[in-house]
């Protein structure tokens, strides 16, 4: 075995502390390929050392929000497991087993597909005090939390989540005037797309699919007034402010309406079974 | 071929059989999702920083892989590897943004590499130049062979899971380990390599 044949193997070991046996002759001859070795063996040790920051505060915000969103969690106690021998009761959860998974997971995923946006492209506090980035974005944090617990937990059907989602534009419309005086064109523009796909794939989406003779006519009529009137209001908020908003945020403000006014127009058609 | 040493995944989190807390979080047991993420922020944070070095679309990527791993927890096959099944949707969510920010053609801001906190007073100045400039050196490495390497040294994964994690073959995911190590080394002692081809023999 050459040297460079060895070094290769060294290198490519799952953990070079532990050479194979066909390496051993070589390195018990070959005080370079041990050298070669133990510098392996001191990269891995100086990779595992390699300086990252901290996320204690981040992964705090998180565990809030989960444990601060959806329903209480029923449990009961259960015998224990005979494979760990624990005495211990286990909590075990009886609140999703009533869920239809299949059905809500659609649902969550796409939800997870516009509320990550929003949390990945929502304005951030920039060069401010820790404090002070911490409040909003934590706040941010909760809600995104609790919207898709909603819709995992208690928005089965079309018309539960027509309601969750147009809560969540209030929120967007929410973020938006609360920071459009300093945001950034693009935070703005990322809001206001957002705020896009939330009432199009979201309110407009699942509007469509409440079928007919599931609701009274009662019911319906609520599902659909209150989907409108978030939307109206974010109408009425967003065209105001607009007209006022720095030039950073006036095109997203305008969209922001715009998009509201299309949405709400869609619900009254489908609302009288014109769509 | 040598044989692939590693160990299986160690109990995660330290509450007992992790597969029981992951089934209690498959069932809606928040508080066992929870201890799950507490589990295991810290490690896939720590992998998507050295992936992003930027602290804050790290903590993003990190917080979105919890949440889509809550909501497709009942997707998961009990049995097989969590880790390797979270860490694959943290690489694609990694592949994501990184295909948003070409098409946005804004790339992140690579941050200097963090201070070494962790280092105590019995740090030599070796090491702490040593240290330097592998944090340095990796910064310089293809995403991919990043990937791989930082599964393999700090989470200690066998090739089998960093090839289920970046989707690839098992030899593959070797092969890159090797030539992120290879290159590495040669930054960290480029006396022991003088004559060195930098592509070498694929090991076998």
């Amino acid at each position: 075995m050459t040297c460079d044949v060895a070094r290769n193997r060294l290198l490519a070991l799952p953990d070079p502390t532990r050479p194979t046996d066909d390496l051993l002759p070589h390195l018990g001859g070959c005080a370079a390929c041990r050298a070669v070795q133990a510098e392996a063996v001191r990269l891995d040790a100086l990779l595992k050392r390699l300086p990252v920051p901290s996320s204690e505060a981040r992964k705090a915000a998180f565990l809030n929000a989960l444990d601060a969103a959806g329903p209480v969690i029923r449990t009961r106690p259960v015998v224990p497991s005979s494979l760990t021998g624990s005495g211990a009761f286990k909590p075990v959860v009886s609140w999703l087993k009533r869920i239809d998974w299949k059905y809500a997971g659609g649902g969550v995923a796409a939800c997870l597909v516009l509320g990550i946006g929003i949390w990945f492209l929502a304005p951030k506090p920039k060069g401010t005090e820790p404090e002070q980035a911490a409040r909003p974005k934590s706040e941010r944090l909760a809600r995104m939390v609790k919207r898709t617990t909603d819709l995992a937990t208690t928005a089965h059907a079309p018309h539960q989540r027509v309601g969750v989602f147009a809560e969540w534009t209030a929120d967007l419309k929410g973020e938006a005037c609360d920071v459009y005086k300093v945001a950034d064109r693009e935070d703005m523009n990322a809001l206001a797309s957002q705020y896009e796909k939330v009432v199009s794939e979201g309110v407009v989406s699942q509007a469509r699919q409440i079928e007919a003779g599931t609701l009274t006519p009662g019911e319906r009529s609520r599902v659909f007034t209150d989907a409108m009137k978030q939307l109206a209001d974010a109408e009425t908020d967003a065209s105001r402010l607009a007209g006022e908003a720095p030039p950073n945020a006036r095109d997203a403000l305008a969209k922001i309406a715009r998009t509201a006014q299309d949405g709400r127009r869609t619900l009254a058609k489908l609302a009288e079974g014109k769509q | 071929m040598p044989p692939d040493l590693d160990p299986p995944p160690p109990d995660l989190t330290g509450f007992g059989d992790e597969s029981e807390w992951i089934a209690a979080a498959q069932a809606g047991d928040r508080s066992a999702f929870a201890r799950v993420v507490n589990a295991y922020w810290d490690r896939l944070y720590r992998w998507l920083y050295h992936l992003t070095r930027d602290r804050h679309r790290a903590e993003d990527l990190t917080q979105e892989t919890f949440m889509k791993a809550l909501a497709a927890m009942k997707s998961f096959r009990a049995g097989s590897n969590f880790r390797a099944w979270l860490f694959r949707i943290g690489h694609n969510n990694f592949v994501n943004l990184k295909r948003a920010e070409r098409k946005n053609t804004q790339p992140a801001n690579d941050e200097p590499p963090a201070a070494d906190t962790a280092a105590g007073p019995m740090t030599t100045a070796a090491d702490r130049e040593a240290l330097e400039k592998v944090a340095k050196a990796i910064q310089e490495l293809p995403t991919d062979f990043r990937m791989a390497l930082m599964l393999k040294a700090e989470e200690g994964m066998n090739y089998r899971e960093i090839a289920a994690v970046l989707k690839t073959t098992e030899e593959t995911a070797r092969w890159r380990v090797f030539k992120a190590r290879q290159k590495l080394a040669k930054v960290l002692s480029p006396d022991l390599y003088p004559d060195a081809d930098d592509e070498g023999e694929r090991p076998a």
